[in-house]
């Protein structure tokens, strides 16, 4: 076993990882089991699950309802992540829709993967050639089999369980099945899918890293529907386990570590990553290879924090692409009341999705979409509706359980477009307690995203009568969805892209960002599965490279 | 199943109350025993979707175990306390109106204390109500009736806030604001035999698989409107 050598504080391995979450805990993963040594710092706090379940269970009915899932977690005072209730401003949103791209993420050991849903998608193979298929966006350097290996592996890392029937797949090219057929649906599922299914709407089980039987040493799930913002069981996949997995084999995981400069030398090559610890004393790990995996926003704002006098514009720049790209699947939400009971809420918060417009000749166009069907219980929104209407009493308690019973609430994801314009720059004026820029994120989404607004609209409409809908509504205000994407651009070519399909730097040899921020194209589907693919295939190259060296 | 506290114990001792002691039913607790005597096609429907014997015990000890969230153990300096002197309502007072507004009986007591205590630190109009409100409950009176009353008598938002804080858990809002209770909220009680507040759970793996209870209220009005 071989394990970082720590110096004064100063830590030398070969592999040095920045960022605990789901990308580098499962690198961290492939090269210890290559028997090299791997160090991994993390800007966050190790959280103990007990205390954040009672954190929830303690917050106020208004963040509760609100989806505060940040508000729970602790944070090291050094490493701010996004806050709103009330908001605490780290990144500055600008631009026609900057608000649409207000994101939730974690800083801690385990990333935000503590408070995913665990929806494990596959991008459709087309989805790596939008501009040669239909005109917009990019293509990305690597075909959807070049990466099909990797989505397998990593659907078997994360413990995924998905339909084994082929009808149900999206996609469905596929080399091996799923580590455990699709977690069983109950009632609001099974109706839905037989009443929207005649229509085209599609609609299939959701593949998610989580299972109804123990899973090497996870828990069976329970339904305790809180996926988001924690499972109390620990049922659901949390980079945690990989962490966990790494450390027992010797590995060296520093929490409260904030990264906050990049030494390079000979060649452009990266010599140290500097950080600091919990008392502001600053450290360097040295190694051979480095891997920045902070997430789509952190990535992008460490490198360009990151500028040296041989990088000045930020590291792995030179492409001026650094922080540009930013992409997450604008969303918005369509709610009625049923004309029958579909009880949604029992079990895990997502079961089923709507794919029926996933993928069509329409994308030249516009958006294309996928539609969840939110499983998580309607108490909360019922309650507030029947105490407006001025109930007491079992009037009140029957309005209550109408509404949770009939109440339907569908999650809507459309696709942007990739847009050097959506940008993350350093702030000029706002720094963080380390002095620090924050970031500051402006955001545009243009026609491509608006009419595929409108054709969602129209097929929501269509699905409200399906239902005989009442209270039927549809936001107007597009929301975010925490699937950071695009910041360090993945392309062929060094003069507009930021890595290559291995997500190593065009600029660094010994750099590699995998990641959320390296997808070209984002589909509309959650990010994770393709994070983590991508993470192994990263893997793979720098173990290829250590062994060579 | 039933839950006793018995006031002045270390510890709750279920059904070991000392002779003489008041006995308190734990609210959650009180309507766990019901709900699995009553409808025990539900447990063999987990049978029919080829459950194990063992898994069935699996169910059941877990559907109690979530139904006894509310078992709070109370220890001696844990009981409801009396309001101190030259505040307008005393706990015990506080639950007697809270019942009467809620139409619920099972309130718990030590709940309500907290409420009364976190209305005092958060809402002064609420909490300067309160003693005109508790003097407006009559006999046989319906939840629907007092709600009226208080609304005619100028007492209809003091009302509501004290309604909303069973439903929700929450008192007050804003930087005032304190929460009194997560799962014991009356808001998870009208669908409590369909599923769990969030968090806690209603079977072991799976139990969403079971087919929901009969809804048992009628469905939406069509004249609500908002058709898509």
């Amino acid at each position: 076993m071989k394990v970082p050598v720590v110096t004064d504080g100063d830590v030398t391995a070969d592999v040095v990882i920045i960022g605990a979450g789901v990308v580098g805990a499962m690198i961290a993963d492939q090269l210890v089991g290559e028997g090299q040594s791997v160090a991994m710092l993390d800007s966050g706090p190790r959280i103990d699950r007990g205390q954040v379940v009672e954190n929830w269970r303690d917050m106020p009915i208004k963040s509760r309802a609100g989806s505060d899932y940040q508000g729970l977690y602790p944070q090291n005072p050094y490493a701010p992540a996004p806050l709103y209730f009330p908001p605490n401003d780290y990144i500055d949103l600008s631009g026609p829709d900057g608000q649409s791209y207000a994101q939730d993420y974690i800083r801690a050991v385990g990333g935000t993967t503590w408070h995913w849903a665990a929806s494990c998608w596959r991008h459709l193979p087309v989805d790596f050639r939008m501009k040669s298929a239909y005109g917009v966006g990019r293509d990305w350097p690597i075909s959807y089999d070049d990466l099909e290996p990797y989505y397998c592996r990593a659907e078997e890392e994360m413990g995924v369980s998905g339909p084994h029937d082929l009808a149900l797949q999206s996609p469905s090219q596929r080399s091996r099945p799923y580590p455990s057929d699709m977690v069983p649906w109950g009632y609001s599922d099974t109706r839905f899918a037989r009443v929207v299914d005649p229509h085209g709407y599609n609609c299939v089980p959701i593949p998610q890293a989580r299972m109804v039987q123990p899973w090497n040493g996870r828990p069976a799930c329970c339904g305790n529907n809180n996926c988001m913002p924690i499972c109390p069981i620990g049922a659901m996949y949390n980079a945690v386990h990989h962490v966990q997995r790494v450390e027992a084999r010797g590995a060296l995981v520093l929490a409260d570590s904030v990264a906050y400069r990049i030494d390079t030398g000979a060649n452009n090559r990266v010599t140290a990553i500097h950080w600091y610890d919990s008392d502001r004393r600053s450290h360097k790990a040295t190694g051979r290879a480095f891997v920045v995996a902070c997430n789509g926003i952190e990535t992008p704002h460490l490198l360009l924090m990151a500028a040296n006098k041989m990088n000045p514009e930020g590291i792995a720049n030179s492409s001026d692409q650094v922080g540009r790209n930013m992409m997450d699947h604008s969303g918005f939400h369509c709610t009625f009341l049923a004309d029958e009971p579909l009880w949604f809420g029992r079990g895990p918060e997502q079961t089923s999705c709507m794919v029926g417009f996933r993928d069509g000749a329409f994308r030249s166009e516009y958006s294309a979409n996928k539609m969840i069907l939110y499983n998580i219980t309607r108490a909360i929104p019922a309650t507030e509706q029947a105490l407006k209407l001025g109930l007491v009493g079992q009037a009140l308690d029957d309005e209550i359980r109408r509404r949770v019973a009939f109440g339907v609430d569908i999650s809507i994801s459309l696709e942007p477009l990739p847009d050097p314009n959506n940008r993350l720059t350093l702030s000029k004026t706002r720094r963080d307690t380390l002095g620090l820029a924050c970031p500051d994120i402006y955001y545009e989404l243009g026609p491509y995203i608006h009419k595929g607004y409108d054709a969602a609209c129209d097929q929501l409409r269509h699905i409200g009568t399906l239902f005989n809908a009442t209270e039927f509504a549809i936001t107007t205000k597009l929301n975010a969805n925490n699937h950071l994407m695009g910041g360090t651009i993945m392309g062929s070519d060094p003069k507009d892209s930021v890595v290559d399909g291995n997500c190593r730097a065009h600029d660094h040899d010994n750099l590699w960002l995998p990641g959320g921020g390296a997808m070209p194209s984002s589909s509309v589907v959650n990010s994770t599965l393709s994070m983590a693919a991508l993470a192994l295939k990263s893997a793979d190259d720098i173990a290829s490279i250590l062994r060579k060296s | 199943m039933v839950t006793r506290i018995c006031p002045g114990s270390a510890n709750e001792l279920p059904g070991e109350c000392q002779p003489g002691e008041t006995t308190l039913l734990a609210p959650p607790t009180a309507v766990a025993a019901p709900i699995l005597t009553e409808r025990p096609a539900e447990l063999l429907n987990f049978a029919d979707t080829a459950m194990t014997r063992r898994r069935i015990a699996v169910v059941i000890s877990m559907t109690l175990g979530f139904f006894s969230f509310g078992r709070i153990p109370l220890a001696a300096g844990q009981l409801p306390a009396e309001a101190p002197r030259g505040t307008p309502l005393t706990d015990t007072e506080f639950l007697a109106l809270s019942r009467a507004l809620t139409g619920h009986r099972d309130l718990h007591p030590r709940t309500a204390g907290r409420m009364l205590a976190a209305f005092q630190r958060t809402d002064a109009a609420v909490y300067a109500a309160l003693p005109a409100l508790s003097r407006l409950p009559r006999d046989g009176q319906s939840a629907t009736e007092l709600s009226r009353s208080a609304q005619a008598a100028g007492l209809g938002d003091a009302a509501l806030a004290v309604v909303t804080a069973w439903y929700t858990g929450t008192v007050g809002s804003g930087a005032k604001v304190e929460v009194v209770a997560y799962a014991e909220a009356l808001m998870y009680w009208p669908v409590r035999d369909a599923m769990p507040p969030p968090s806690y759970v209603l079977g072991g793996p799976a139990w969403w698989v079971a087919p929901p209870p009969p809804v048992g209220v009628s469905g939406p009005p069509r004249a609500a409107g908002g058709t898509p």
